[in-house]
């Protein structure tokens, strides 16, 4: 067998992703073994027990931040597609992100210290406007767009899988694959092995996209640069439609991470609020300079990647290193991208429906106190848990398989997910900013119901292929939704006090 | 600094210097080509009396068959084949060619194979385009 054949490469491949699998396996087991498997606090919130020594430190913050972002979806596989269309106004989605991990970074006092308190988001929102109807509103909206994420990883995941496995293998058996790796080390770790394996996952991920892109370097290096350059000065700035875009973008992604939930939960499981300004803040700049190499890699290199019959340009930059031996660093980089994000949300889903829902009256009994539950609701809390996250895994799995390959482009999809969640921004910045009580319940309730009815018309819009101004309802769906549910917000605020 | 960021500094190096010495010349760029007299072709296994030229510093393949009107330009930077009309080619004086930046093209759906001394794709209607070199 020739070194660098195809099959000398496709046998490597095998053998790198079975690897990392076992790797992330592994880390699941042995980081089980170092908590009590039966406190609940644990399991769902990373927190300081008698059992761990400490929480995370700021590296451990920024690098699973850093993980969740590098999503094989919206990160990668989208910027690559959109960066090839319409060059280095994709530029602006790193822009806009990096102003939200700013707005994250001015709150994250308040954040964490709220965090350290409540269990979840929804848990705070719930004492902040002294609601359970909102909480629960507020924690419905979040499950629903992390399990949407996490089958849009899927169905990603899939696109990568079928470049490198061709058609030999059914795609229904990928899919499977797929989820039962993520599924697998969160039921057996629950959150820690959830951070822990973010944090390699972050590492390798990087290293691979760092050596893809000096291989593409090496062939057209200068021509890329000069084709950036070029793009700078053509589109770059928008114009005409373009300032739709831009402004949904801005939308999106300012209070995309102060209403997160996995954000909530990473920040509070974090041991020192020194560790949390030095977390967040490198957590900016890096997720400003990785994000941009990647439009960088799309614009520059796009005419090698788009064009080609039946694949998309992502697709087309898998199979432009196919004869190469990067290509198994590369593989195993982007399905760490996809389980860091997949796997992030589930456990966030999970934990949101345990808390808010199953569990929320006897913990608000016990003022959120874990040291006040009796043992027996930390083992059947950690219990259902597990099976929330494997029940919830593979139906998100399946929907990633069934519904994904119907819908109009991802990134449309993508905005209409994340425009969901802007619905819950104005509720949680006046909580954030702690003006909000009791008098404000029905005004957030109506914010929540307004945004979300707004999405699932946009959806439906979409869907028909319906677009105002040249530009698709699914990509107006964060500015429509974030203006909507602010003016109910604070329209119903003023006329109810 | 940290020592678990030097590799990420090599790296870093090594594009810079990488992108600074690598330009792109490839075929559709506005590269010429030097016909090569010695190269063979064979189409599934069919010789064929086609005409094959190469980018002098990239490696970069161009076959002009005598029988058809469409020509395949394996580019070995951007790792595709393309098929091309022939019109589109400029024959600039005996042995050179030009393939001018604007001329539309369409992407083969495989990608080439580049050995050391050889060429070879697979073309959509599925025959083994095949170029090689005896030295």
């Amino acid at each position: 067998m020739d070194p660098f054949s195809s099959d000398t490469i496709h046998f490597v491949s095998y053998l790198a992703i079975l690897a990392s699998v076992l790797f992330y396996l592994l880390i699941a087991y042995f980081n089980s073994r170092r908590y009590n498997p039966n406190r609940a606090d644990t399991y769902l919130r990373y927190r300081h027990t008698d059992t761990i020594e400490s929480g995370m430190s700021g590296e451990q913050l920024r690098a699973t931040l850093m993980a969740s972002s590098f999503s094989l979806a919206s990160a990668i596989y989208v910027y690559i597609d959109w960066a090839s269309a319409d060059g280095m106004l994709a530029l602006w989605s790193p822009i806009t992100w990096t102003l939200g991990a700013v707005v994250l970074y001015t709150l994250r006092k308040r954040i964490y210290s709220e965090s350290r308190i409540a269990w979840t988001i929804h848990s705070f929102l719930g004492t902040s406007y002294r609601s359970n109807t909102l909480m629960r509103l507020a924690s419905l909206v979040t499950v629903l767009v992390f399990l949407l994420q996490v089958a849009a990883e899927v169905f990603v995941g899939i696109a990568v899988l079928t470049v490198f496995f061709g058609h030999q293998v059914p795609l229904f058996a990928l899919c499977i694959f797929i989820g039962a790796v993520f599924i697998a080390y969160s039921v057996i770790g629950g959150l820690p092995s959830v951070l822990v394996t973010d944090f390699h996952q972050y590492r390798i991920i990087a290293f691979a996209i760092g050596v893809a892109a000096v291989i593409l370097l090496t062939s057209g290096g200068q021509s890329a640069v000069d084709q950036v350059v070029d793009s700078f000065s053509n589109s770059f700035l928008p114009a005409g439609n373009s300032w739709i875009i831009v402004l949904s973008l801005l939308c999106l992604n300012i209070p995309l991470f102060i209403t997160d939930m996995s954000v909530w939960q990473r920040i509070g499981a974090t041991e020192k609020e020194s560790d949390i300004t030095r977390g967040l803040g490198s957590f900016s700049i890096t997720l400003f300079l990785w994000m941009s190499l990647l439009v960088f890699l799309g614009v520059g290199f796009s005419t090698y990647f788009v064009g080609f019959p039946d694949l998309r340009p992502a697709q087309a930059m898998i199979t432009y290193f196919s004869d190469t031996i990067v290509f198994p660093i590369l593989l195993v980089g982007l399905i760490g991208a996809l389980l860091s994000t997949a796997d992030t949300f589930l456990i966030s889903s999970v934990q949101t429906l345990i808390v808010d829902w199953r569990y929320h009256k006897q913990l608000s009994e016990k003022e959120f106190d874990p040291n006040s539950l009796e043992p027996v609701v930390h083992r059947k809390m950690v219990q259902q848990s597990r099976i929330g996250v494997l029940v919830l895994g593979f139906a998100t799995v399946i929907a990633g398989y069934f519904f994904f390959t119907n819908l109009p482009s991802l990134l449309d999809l993508l905005f209409v997910i994340f425009g969901l969640q802007t619905t819950l921004a104005p509720i949680v910045l006046w909580g954030l900013l702690k003006k909000s009580d009791s008098r404000d319940e029905k005004a957030g309730i109506l914010s929540i119901v307004v945004g979300s009815i707004l999405t699932i018309i946009l959806l439906v819009l979409a869907l028909a292929g319906v677009s105002w101004f040249g530009i698709s309802t699914a990509l107006w769906a964060p500015i429509l939704v974030l203006f909507g549910s602010s003016i109910t917000f604070f329209t119903v605020r003023i006329t109810h006090r | 600094m940290r020592t678990r960021n030097i590799p990420f500094i090599l790296l870093l190096c090594i594009a810079i210097v990488l992108t600074s010495s690598s330009t792109l010349f490839a075929i559709g760029s506005g590269g010429l080509l030097n016909i090569v007299p010695q190269a063979r072709v064979s189409l599934s296994g069919e010789q064929k009396e086609w005409a094959v030229y190469v980018h002098p510093f990239e490696g970069s393949v161009l076959v002009i068959p005598n029988d058809s009107d469409t020509c395949y330009a394996l580019d070995k930077n951007k790792k595709h084949a393309i098929k091309i009309a022939k019109s589109s080619i400029k024959f600039q004086s005996t042995g050179v060619v030009d393939v001018p930046e604007d001329s539309p093209y369409t992407i083969l759906k495989y990608r080439p194979e580049f050995g050391r001394l050889f060429a070879k794709v697979a073309l959509d209607d599925g025959r083994m385009l095949i170029v090689d070199v005896e030295r």
